[in-house]
């Protein structure tokens, strides 16, 4: 199990830490969007505006009825999907931004910009398409990567890293 | 398997919508005066709130012939905010060049009651 979060968490770093630097804007921005504004306007955050009268992991009403709207498996299971998308949104985009078991939140991330490119927007023209494909692209990138240097995983990896087992030289 | 169970509860109880925002019946009567409008027919609001939005539009009546068009839409819904306008023989828009008219919803079960005159942007709304 530890091997298993230690493999999710590691990060792939650059060589020079001014390319993680560059690598980590883009991810910051995208997930304070996300959790700030995409995500926090139709699911229950600490921060999302009293008016919007939303309880704490509670997702907006019309969230579930827009994805029964696109039929199929959607239709069947339609709290499900709203919450997991406006979930990955809002705690995935949270997550994403601090660097902190960035592989989930991008792929979580990753599923939902897909889910809303090709079931929601697809037809709307690519100018509505727009921010979920730079979601998209920006969670590609950080499933592969991880966090860079400029995250919390970075942080998290070294401290599961196998301690080296020093042999006094007595015993040698 | 404790984690296995605990997943799938959690899957059946967002399946169950309990995590879902509570909503209230809100029932809106529309009514807009037609008497200074000529060529009236096909009385209707488009909005924000169809599907497509603004291309649909819900038809209004007037059974007593007052030249007053009226007619009573309910859903169930939180809070938010509707865009429309009135239009004369199914397409013809009212206001042409100025804002949408709006409705705000409040937390809670609503009756409104929303009564203008056509192409007057001036609305009486009251609320129970």
């Amino acid at each position: 199990m530890r091997r298993l979060i230690k493999f999710i968490i590691t990060p792939v770093t650059q060589t020079k830490w001014y390319a993680d630097f560059l690598f980590a804007i883009p991810r910051f921005v995208c997930g304070m969007l996300l959790t700030i504004s995409f995500g926090a306007d139709k699911f229950g955050m600490p921060w999302t505006a009293d008016h919007r009268h939303l309880d704490l992991f509670e997702v907006a009403y019309w969230f579930p009825q827009d994805v029964a709207n696109y039929g199929g498996i959607f239709a069947m299971f339609p709290v499900f999907f709203a919450w997991m998308g406006a979930f990955s949104e809002a705690v995935g985009g949270l997550l994403l931004a601090l660097g902190l078991k960035t592989r989930i939140a991008s792929f979580l991330i990753m599923c939902t910009m897909l889910v809303a490119i090709f079931m929601q927007k697809w037809g709307g023209g690519v100018w509505g398409m727009l921010p979920a494909m730079g979601f998209l692209w920006v969670s590609m990138y950080h499933l592969v990567l991880g966090s860079g240097r400029f995250g919390l995983d970075y942080l998290l990896s070294k401290q599961l890293r196998t301690p080296k087992i020093e042999i006094p030289l007595a015993q040698l | 398997m404790k984690r296995i169970y605990l997943l799938v509860s959690t899957c059946i109880a967002l399946l169950l919508g309990a995590c879902v925002q509570e909503t209230h019946l809100k029932t809106v009567t529309m009514r807009v005066d037609m008497n200074t409008v000529e060529n009236v027919g096909n009385v209707g609001l488009r909005g924000n709130f169809t599907s497509p939005p603004w291309q649909e539009t819900l038809l209004l009546e007037d059974p007593d012939g007052d030249g007053v068009y009226e007619g009573t839409f309910s859903q169930q819904a939180a809070n938010g905010q509707i865009s429309f306008k009135f239009v004369n023989q199914n397409e013809q828009f009212e206001l042409p060049g100025q804002d949408n008219r709006s409705l705000s919803f409040e937390y809670k079960p609503e009756t409104i009651v929303y009564t203008a005159k056509f192409n007057d942007p001036k609305a009486e709304i009251t609320r129970n």
